[in-house]
């Protein structure tokens, strides 16, 4: 038996000699977990062109990759623009949600972590104008609602207020406990199933260990089946990680291996697809692989990314509140020793103060990971790419096939405050930006208007294209 | 870097004697001798005033010169206290020993020019980075010198 090992192992030995470059693969120590002051080969100088401004707090971005070139700029008061393929912002909004309740606004946006967050499009969009978007509720104290809409194909470019309240059908009305750390993004997996960012409820450290509860929606990545009659809101798809967890079943005591006891789950939410997140605003697909990144926001003083391959089955616990990125939570000081629950992230890096009292840096910080899109173009090849929202720095996460590892390289700071991004229908990462930071926040529709704006090879630039001011890293 | 008060020759007649031209048609009348530019890319701030915005004389002598009129005056330091509590403590906090935002304590700087008036005046109405958005948006130049004012004396602590 054991000279059988040892040949099988030789024989592995001998492959992994010759094999190019192994395939990327989750950090299993925090040792491998990619931090600031890495390179990715092969990533060109990159500039951030103005695509479009004047909007009122800009949060969210997306396409409907219909072939129109339009992209949708989703404004934090509840309402929708369009940026035609000229650059031209259309004045009407394509979804107006201040107008839809005669009694006031339908969304809440009394805090800054409030409003519409996200529109995603149906994957037959184009058939059956189905648009799905993510708020936070007026009506409902604040609860996240996620709702349908259905586009008249008569008018393409507006929901009319008439069409909007005709047509919806509400998905998920998720109570919030606390008016911060939502979530945000929703988009549709290659897999056609509807994955919905949510936090973990707010306040700060995690008062209702929700990352970690199985019994809560919060704190968590969804994964629903929204193709359904229009009397059901939604399915689980049978094959997520939890969909039988909870399943009524007769009780066994004998005849059951250990690993099966560990798949009852009592009361565990079918719908998790993945758990122990604080608060994944944003989360993308890459668009050539199928692969999933999550930039899920830190509290106090680390910001984490995190990777699913598109064979994932979900299940994976990221680890919050016990870890953040692959420190300890709470972090006290520079040698906290902890166990790492769950999986790892494959990118981190420090906010100002790594640690408390730590001396503060100067350099390769930030405060908020907001992920942007997933970059394959101009050298890039499946790079996550990543704004911050409190520095302004701009991040790229990648596997590097040659040092087989992952690599976190800063690639510019810009001025902006970064909130959302998306790649359009050329594959180009987009990216919005806002003057909406919580303490100078003054409103949704009062704050100075944002921006979108677009990440291209520098070499791409041309005459009268506005560029942002940018500092190449040190 | 860029010197950041480069002064040039006056344009206009002195001071004092240009006093009533003001009065009478101050936006067109402001003079600016001294060139702010981006902490980022050393590119010029435009900072001609705002629709609406009336330039003070504190305003003006600080265009000229460079020099924050309001520098030690205690009335300017309170009303700047006040706008810092408004603006700047959530993450500078209240001492400014720094938070989410950096530590104006002391003498090392992310940006050094802020050792200047100019220079601090650039980072704060021109924005750096992130959430320190360029705070011409927010408050009047007048508003930002007060602000000037009560910082430098939460520097020397």
């Amino acid at each position: 038996m054991i000279a059988r090992q040892t040949l099988l192992l030789a024989a592995v030995g001998a492959a992994l000699a010759v094999a190019p470059a192994l395939a990327q693969t989750i950090p299993q120590t925090p040792a491998e977990v990619a931090r600031p002051g890495g390179k990715i080969p092969g990533t060109p100088k990159l500039s951030l062109v103005k695509v479009a401004d004047g909007f009122n707090d800009p949060v969210g971005v997306s396409v409907a990759n219909d072939g129109s070139g339009r992209i949708f700029v989703v404004e934090r008061v509840g309402r929708v623009k369009i940026v035609g393929s000229d650059g031209k912002v259309v004045d009407q909004p394509f979804l107006d949600l201040t107008k839809t309740n005669p009694l006031g606004s339908e969304v809440q946006t009394g805090f800054v972590e409030q409003g519409l967050w996200s529109i995603a499009f149906h994957p037959k969009f184009k058939e059956n104008g189905y648009v799905f978007v993510h708020y936070s509720s007026l009506p409902f104290n604040g609860a996240s609602i996620v709702a349908r809409y259905t586009v008249d194909k008569a008018s393409p470019n507006q929901i009319t207020t008439e069409q909007a309240n005709k047509s919806v059908k509400v998905i998920m009305n998720i109570p919030q406990p606390y008016y911060n750390h939502y979530g945000g993004r929703i988009a549709f997996g290659p897999d056609g199933m509807l994955y919905i960012g949510k936090g973990d409820g707010g306040w700060e450290g995690d008062p209702l260990d929700a990352g970690q509860r199985m019994d809560t929606l919060l704190g968590k990545l969804l994964r629903v089946n929204v193709d359904t009659p229009d009397n059901v809101a939604y399915s689980v798809p049978d094959d997520n990680p939890f969909a039988r967890a909870d399943y009524p079943r007769m009780m066994s005591l004998f005849g059951v291996t250990e690993e099966g006891f560990s798949k009852i789950k009592i009361a565990a939410k079918p719908e998790i697809w993945a758990s122990g997140l604080r608060n994944p605003y944003m989360f993308h697909f890459d668009p050539k692989s199928g692969d999933l990144f999550i930039a899920d926001v830190g509290q106090n003083h680390w910001e984490e990314i995190n990777w699913q391959p598109r064979s994932s089955k979900g299940g994976e616990n990221y680890g919050w509140k016990l870890n953040q990125a692959s420190k300890c939570h709470p972090l006290t000081g520079a040698n906290d020793k902890c166990p790492i629950v769950g999986v790892l992230p494959v990118a981190e890096y420090p906010h100002q103060e790594p640690y408390p009292g730590a001396a503060k840096l100067t350099d390769g910080w930030g405060c908020s990971a907001q992920g942007l899109g997933v970059a394959n173009y101009a050298g890039m090849e499946k790079t996550y790419i990543i704004g911050d929202w409190c520095s302004g720095r701009v991040w790229g996460v990648a596997w590097d096939k040659g040092a087989n590892k992952w690599q976190l390289q800063e690639l510019m700071q810009a001025t902006f405050q970064f909130t959302a991004g998306t790649t359009d229908e050329k594959g180009y990462v987009l990216a919005t930006n806002c003057f909406c930071f919580y303490t100078e926040d003054k409103g949704p529709i009062a704050n100075p208007p944002g921006g979108l704006w677009r990440l291209l090879p520098a070499n791409e630039v041309t005459a009268g294209m506005e560029v942002a001011r940018v500092k190449a890293p040190n | 870097m860029v010197p950041s008060s480069i002064r040039y020759a006056r344009r206009e007649a002195a001071a004092a004697g240009i006093a009533i031209v003001f009065m009478l048609w101050p936006a067109a009348a402001w003079s600016q001798q001294v060139e702010f530019r981006h902490v980022f890319d050393n590119s010029p701030l435009d900072v001609a005033p705002k629709p609406n915005e009336q330039f003070t004389d504190a305003v003006r002598e600080f265009h000229r010169t460079g020099q924050n009129p309001y520098g030690g005056k205690q009335e300017a330091i309170e009303q700047g206290k006040q706008l810092y509590g408004q603006f700047c403590q959530a993450c500078h906090l209240p001492g400014g020993s720094g938070g989410m935002g950096a530590s104006l304590i002391g003498d090392k700087h992310i940006y050094p020019r802020v050792t200047t008036d100019t220079g601090l005046f650039e980072v704060i109405f021109g924005g750096a980075s992130g959430a320190m958005q360029p705070f011409g948006l927010r408050m009047t130049q007048d508003q930002i010198l007060q602000v000037m004012a009560y910082v430098r004396t939460l520097m020397k602590k």
